[in-house]
């Protein structure tokens, strides 16, 4: 037994496999710690942020409120969004009414609007009317009397002449 | 001994600084007030004594006189104010428009005619009897009827007229804006964005043609009877453009393929 120990101890490994494995080895461990440089962190950072931004901007598609109709063509669709468009043609609105809006419209109507309850078109009118006559510096406060009729200067230079 | 009669001295200085302030402000007010143009209780004072008066005949016929005159002179101060507020809105009308120029000053020359005329009809009230005064609100009536209020109704016209022109720019821009994107997008290619485009250039033009027709009526005299009218007609075509300009918009959100819309 005792000597069965002293030939395993005499065991050697080949030197040629342990030169191999000793290369191998050493190509494996680095040769040397390296520091990260500014450069290397502010690239890493941005990739970071990169990757947040990425998701931000997928859930704000997921959750909705982006139109990429409008954000990815918006110079050349403006011209057709739906706000500005609506815009133009509610100030269209305004000029018709106010053409409906003769000046003897303005005389008779002594720029008082047409009470809350009257009917719609009659009410459009009477605002339109007294838009212009405003706008013509015409317009003035309603009569704190309960006489509806004031007395235009037609109808004053009417009432002299008799 | 010295200084209370200082006092009494800046005391009394101020005193008639503050009076002259006082009277000054007044004058300044009164020159810048505007005239009261309700006449109603005025006429009802005359019609009462037409009525109902049976004391001495030339109390009251000085009674009504003075009345008259006083209500003439109201109606005559009223109708300047009228015409000079549309003088000055006329006045800020834009003259960036070479053709509007001429249509402009033409009405404000008018308007300046009409405010003589007020004033020298104001100046002859003093000196009328009755009779005189009827003749005179007569004279005016019909003056005002027949000169006057065509005009005056003309340049209110012209005010509308004026205040589109900013209207039909914004469309005229809009559509040219709209043919430049419906190309570089290539929505010619589809049959129902080409109509469309199309039928808004028909509508643009009679907006337009009925906008050019109103201008060469406010520049008539005497004025035709229904500018205001041509005036509206090329407002509803510039609407109807609008509302190509609406289904243009909607097509397009729905051939662009790039997902949803809003």
């Amino acid at each position: 037994m005792m000597d069965l120990l002293k030939q395993l101890k005499r065991i050697t490994p080949d030197p040629s496999f342990s030169a191999r494995s000793r290369i191998e080895l050493l190509a494996q461990m680095p040769m040397r710690i390296v520091r990260p440089s500014i450069w290397q962190l502010f690239g890493e950072s941005m990739a970071s942020a990169g990757a947040l931004a990425l998701v931000g901007m997928l859930l704000l598609v997921a959750v909705g409120g982006f139109s990429a109709w409008n954000f990815l063509t918006p110079l050349r669709i403006t011209s057709l969004d739906p706000a500005g468009l609506t815009a133009e043609a509610e100030a269209i609105d305004i000029q018709i009414q106010l053409a409906g809006v003769g000046y003897a419209d303005l005389q008779a109507a002594e720029s008082t609007p047409a009470a809350a309850d009257a009917p719609l078109p009659e009410r459009r009118q009477s605002i339109a009317t007294h838009k212009l006559a405003e706008e013509l510096g015409l317009a003035e406060p309603a009569p704190t009397t309960t006489d509806a009729h004031t007395v235009t200067i037609d109808e004053a230079l009417d009432a002299l002449a008799e | 001994m010295w200084r209370p009669l200082a006092d009494k001295h800046w005391t009394a200085v101020t005193a008639v600084l503050f009076l002259c302030a006082v009277l000054l402000l007044g004058v300044a007010r009164a020159e810048t007030e505007t005239p009261l143009c309700e006449f109603t209780e005025s006429i009802k004072e005359l019609e009462g004594l037409q009525a109902d008066y049976y004391g001495d005949p030339a109390f009251r016929v000085r009674t009504e006189l003075a009345i008259r005159k006083r209500l003439l002179v109201m109606v005559i101060d009223c109708a300047a104010q009228e015409a000079r507020s549309l003088r000055q809105k006329i006045e800020e009308t834009s003259t960036e428009h070479d053709i509007v120029v001429p249509i402009r000053t033409r009405f404000l020359e008018t308007l300046n005619g009409a405010l003589q005329h007020y004033a020298d009809a104001r100046s002859r009230v003093d000196t009328l009897g009755i009779g005189g005064s009827k003749d005179l609100a007569r004279e005016i009536r019909v003056w005002r009827e027949n000169t006057y209020t065509p005009t005056a109704t003309q340049a209110l016209n012209f005010l509308v007229w004026a205040k589109n022109q900013e209207l039909f720019s914004a469309a005229n821009g809009r559509l040219a804006d709209i043919r430049t994107a419906i190309r570089s997008l290539k929505l010619t290619e589809d049959e129902k964005a080409r109509a469309l485009l199309e039928g808004s250039v028909v509508s643009l033009r009679a907006a337009n043609e009925e906008n050019d027709r109103a201008r060469g009526e406010l520049d008539q005299f005497p004025p035709p009877a229904n500018t205001l009218g041509v005036i509206r007609t090329s407002l509803e075509k510039l609407a109807h453009t609008y509302e190509l300009f609406f289904s243009l918009s909607e097509l397009a959100q729905k051939l662009i393929p790039l997902g949803e819309k809003q």
